[in-house]
């Protein structure tokens, strides 16, 4: 782990959109929180189906997340999933998954550890 | 703005200008849902949320919104799908639609949302700035396409309203302008002054025709009155001649029947009746032909003449009475000060007249009420239950020949035939005058019943009264008094007051410009 986990300019960002409360920001956090292991269970359940398409589409949402709150590694990882399984290339889903299982909990703990 | 409590750190504050729009989000990841609830709240706006496509379908048949925020990739109904359902729904045809999407790697997604219809995109992860500015627009440009349409909408209807002052319909109400013409723009004052001109023209009109319709029904309850204050007169020249009341009465129903139903042949207007109708014609005939008859016979017998003039005009009151009862037709006090103004009239045209010494007794007084009654009735019943499609002069002489046929065996009974002719003599003459006069004066009652009312018609009791005077001084030299033309005047007043029935036609003028073919 070599990079900054998350980056602060995109958390700012993000702030900026929903309108510079912090309160709402920490709202935001709280729900990264308690719904991204959701979304990463679908992802494990569509790898182990291998159902590429509710992958995909797991993915996407997982990146689409990982963006707003500056998890790049995350969002990079959940991309490439993405990619791969609109190409149909992926080799080993549950592999894939559990990668990007780990990236998501330092994601988490470096989330819970972030401040502004 | 000192009303509304907009958070402290908030980069952008809406425009002056701004209007609360209500936006829909569409996304299936509610992370994203509230991310830009609170993105578009923070514009000013107000959002509400769909967690896929067939609820954002679902909400927006259901609720109108000003926008939509759509994402593309959601499981089941994707946004695709949600754009092509909308472009084939009149109603959410013209929502603006913007497109979430992560730019770089759905640019192929983009243009084929566009080229579904959306509106405009934004990247996910964007500037709040690019979405007020994007929302803006879209919300800018639906507002104008709005009132376009709203404006379109309102020319077309001033057309449509032009189209039907054309068709010579100049009744405000038919128009359908009233909303239109309390919009405070030039459209709306443009319609105000159509609408203002056509209600000036329609009420001038419409004073018009009232005026026209009382002058023709006061000219029509004269001439019934004339024509049938001539009956008594013949009737007393033909029993001279040596004729009886009920020979009479059927060689005369059976004249005028001829003439109506030969008439009525002649225009190939010889009805074929229902039983229904058929009753209906012996009803009458029954009341007009036998009952008023008989009434008569025995009345005139046991009550001073002048009397019973007057008590034949309480007919009016009656057919007033009934109406008002059961809203044939409108009972207003102006119409019973003119019932009355008649009747005084009328009054002081017998109150020279009455034979004091030979007064008769009240029971008779009482039974003279029936003709009356019996008159009222009739009238009643031809406004009411006329089968209305049924030629007039069929009609009439249906129920002249059903009252002959039925005289028939009374007078068989009573030895009161009549042998007539085959030579034409004075009384032969005598008898087609007045069949003719008889069938005249119907012909001419149930007119007046069917344009001017019943009530109106009562009246015709007056001007019978006011005719047997008139003829009276013409046939008879009797002297005209100057109280009787003074009463005359009176009686006449009392029409305009009574007026005919108001009509529920809607009035359509003629018009003479702008003539299509």
């Amino acid at each position: 782990m070599t990079d900054v986990v998350i980056e602060k300019e995109a958390l700012l960002r993000l702030l900026n959109v929903i309108g510079g409360d912090p309160e709402d920001l920490q709202e935001l956090l709280e729900d990264f929180e308690e719904t991204t292991p959701g979304t990463l269970q679908e992802m494990k359940d569509a790898a182990a189906n291998e159902d590429l398409t509710a992958l995909r589409i797991s993915s996407h949402s997982l990146k689409a997340n990982g963006r707003d709150f500056g998890a790049v590694a995350l969002a990079d990882a959940c991309a490439q999933l993405e990619q791969a399984c609109r190409e149909g290339t992926v080799s080993d889903p549950v592999a894939e998954v559990h990668a990007i299982s780990e990236e998501l909990s330092r994601a988490r703990v470096a989330l819970s550890e972030f401040t502004l | 703005m000192d009303g509304l409590s907009f958070k402290s750190k908030r980069t952008s504050a809406p425009e002056p200008d701004h209007v609360r729009a209500k936006i829909l989000v569409v996304d299936d990841n509610s992370l994203n849902r509230k991310k830009m609830r609170m993105a578009v709240e923070n514009l000013g706006h107000t959002a509400e949320v769909a967690k896929n496509g067939l609820e954002a379908i679902e909400m927006l048949t259901t609720a109108s919104f000003d926008a939509v925020l759509l994402d593309i990739l959601m499981p089941e109904m994707d946004g695709f799908d949600v754009l092509s359902e909308m472009k084939i729904d009149e109603k959410m045809r013209d929502v603006p639609v913007i497109v979430i999407s992560a730019l770089d790697d759905e640019t192929e997604s983009v243009v084929r949302a566009i080229g579904l219809g959306a509106e405009d995109f934004l990247p996910k992860s964007f500037d709040p700035v690019l979405l007020q500015a994007r929302l803006g627009a879209s919300l800018s440009k639906k507002r104008f396409r709005d009132q376009e349409r709203e404006y379109f909408g309102r020319i077309e209807r001033l057309t449509v309203a032009a189209e039907v002052l054309e068709s010579g319909r100049f009744n405000p109400q038919s128009l359908e302008l009233d909303d239109l013409a309390d919009r405070d723009d030039p459209l709306g004052r443009l319609a105000a002054v159509f609408r203002g001109m056509a209600a000036e023209i329609y009420e001038r009109e419409l004073k018009l025709k009232k005026a026209i319709i009382t002058l023709q029904g006061t000219f029509l309850v004269l001439a019934v009155g004339l024509v049938w204050g001539l009956t008594p007169a013949l009737s007393r020249m033909a029993s001279g001649l040596g004729s009886n009341p009920l020979g009479l009465a059927i060689w005369v129903n059976g004249v005028a029947a001829v003439f109506c139903l030969g008439v009525a042949a002649y225009r190939r207007k010889l009805p074929r009746l229902k039983p229904s109708e058929f009753f209906f014609f012996v009803v009458w005939a029954v009341i007009a032909g036998i009952l008023q008859r008989m009434t008569t016979f025995v009345v005139t017998e046991q009550v001073e003449a002048a009397m019973l003039s007057l008590i034949v005009t309480l007919q009016g009151f009656m057919v007033f009475g009934f109406a008002a009862i059961t809203r044939m037709e409108s009972a207003t006090p102006r119409r019973l000060m003119g019932l009355m103004v008649g009747l005084i009239g009328v009054s002081i045209v017998l109150y020279t007249r009455f034979d004091g010494s030979s007064g008769a007794q009240n029971a008779w007084l009482l039974f003279a009420m029936l003709l009356p009654l019996l008159f009222a009735i009739e009238a009643l019943v031809l406004a009411g239950k006329r089968p209305e499609h049924i030629d007039i002069f069929a009609s009439v002489g249906l129920m002249m020949a059903l009252s002959a046929i039925m005289l028939l065996p009374w007078a068989y009974f009573s030895g009161d035939l009549m042998p007539l002719g085959p030579t034409l003599g004075a009384l032969e003459i005598l008898v087609l005058l007045m069949g003719i006069v008889g069938a005249a004066s119907l012909l001419l009652a149930f007119h007046l019943i069917a344009t001017a009312g019943a009530v109106f018609y009562s009246q015709s009791a007056y001007a019978m009264t006011i005719a047997g005077v008139v003829w009276g001084m013409l046939l008879l030299n009797e002297e005209l008094s100057a109280l009787a033309w003074f009463a005359f005047v009176i009686i006449i007043v009392g029409m305009y007051l009574v007026e005919p029935k108001a009509n529920d036609e809607e009035l359509v003028i003629r018009r003479t410009f702008n003539e299509k073919s």
